[in-house]
């Protein structure tokens, strides 16, 4: 085996850690790695090395993730309903205010997003999102597609995109609110940030 | 658009509003609100914070965390 296929091969788990995130399927996951890394065995000459191996990858990545997603655009679309209005209820009550308000998150975001403990968490955040609203985030705000695309591709109307994208943003809000911001406001006064 | 929203409608622009231009009423329903709940304007300050993080959340993927 040449040093470049060894190279590329070397990075197979973690583009399949993204595939997974993205996809979330097992199956689709492994095809698009696949579909991947013989590209990259096809046209080794297409990497210039202006950029890393892996950064490179991961662009091809990125269209096979989309080629994979048009593929299954039927399947990847289940409305997960049961959960719109769980959410809602643990938020708001009957007359539609809010149950606890929401939190002061603090007026100095440089800081806390150079902070590669809070990214972890918000990446840990993002990959606990069920299927479906895991699967359009990834596509808004990973693969930085706009929302006629997005619906295009999955073949769901925009109503329903907004509705996917609406509870995933809010579970991002709630998750990060449990696993950084309470432990930072609960935290005794003394104590310094990790 | 009715004027007087309440919290859970008043968050649901907010978010939609990251995907999607609002209307002008629109708009203007969730600014009477956000002047007189200051819940909700809390929430407008959360969402533009995930907002912010979401570039160097693309990089900290994209360039690679070892786990």
């Amino acid at each position: 085996m040449s040093d470049f296929a060894q190279a590329v091969e070397t990075l197979r788990p973690e583009l399949l850690r993204y595939a997974r995130g993205q996809l979330r399927n097992e199956a689709w996951a492994e095809d698009a790695v696949s579909d991947t890394l013989l590209a990259a065995l096809e046209r080794p000459q297409a990497f210039q090395g202006g950029s890393t191996l892996k950064t490179w990858l991961v662009g091809i990545l990125k269209h096979k993730l989309i080629d994979q997603l048009r593929r299954h655009a039927r399947e990847a679309t289940v409305l997960d309903r049961d959960d719109a209005e769980d959410l809602d209820a643990q938020l708001f009550d009957a007359s539609g205010h809010w149950r606890e308000s929401p939190a002061d998150w603090g007026d100095q975001p440089e800081a806390l997003l150079g902070q590669q403990q809070f990214l972890a968490v918000l990446d840990a955040c993002v990959d606990k999102l069920p299927a479906t609203q895991g699967r359009v985030f990834m596509m808004r705000e990973w693969l930085e597609l706009d929302t006629d695309e997005i619906c295009k591709e999955l073949a769901i109307s925009p109503t329903n995109l907004w509705v996917l994208l609406h509870r995933a943003r809010l579970r991002l809000q709630g998750c990060l609110q449990t696993h950084w911001f309470q432990r930072a406001t609960s935290a005794p006064p003394t104590a310094t940030r990790p | 658009m009715k004027t007087m929203l309440k919290c859970r409608e008043a968050t649901a622009l907010v978010l939609q509003g990251e995907d999607r231009r609002l209307s002008v009423s629109e708009r203007l329903a969730l600014r009477f609100h956000l002047l007189i709940c200051r819940a909700c304007s809390r929430f407008v300050g959360q969402v533009g914070l995930m907002r912010s993080a979401m570039g160097p959340w693309r990089a900290y993927r994209d360039l690679g965390q070892d786990e």
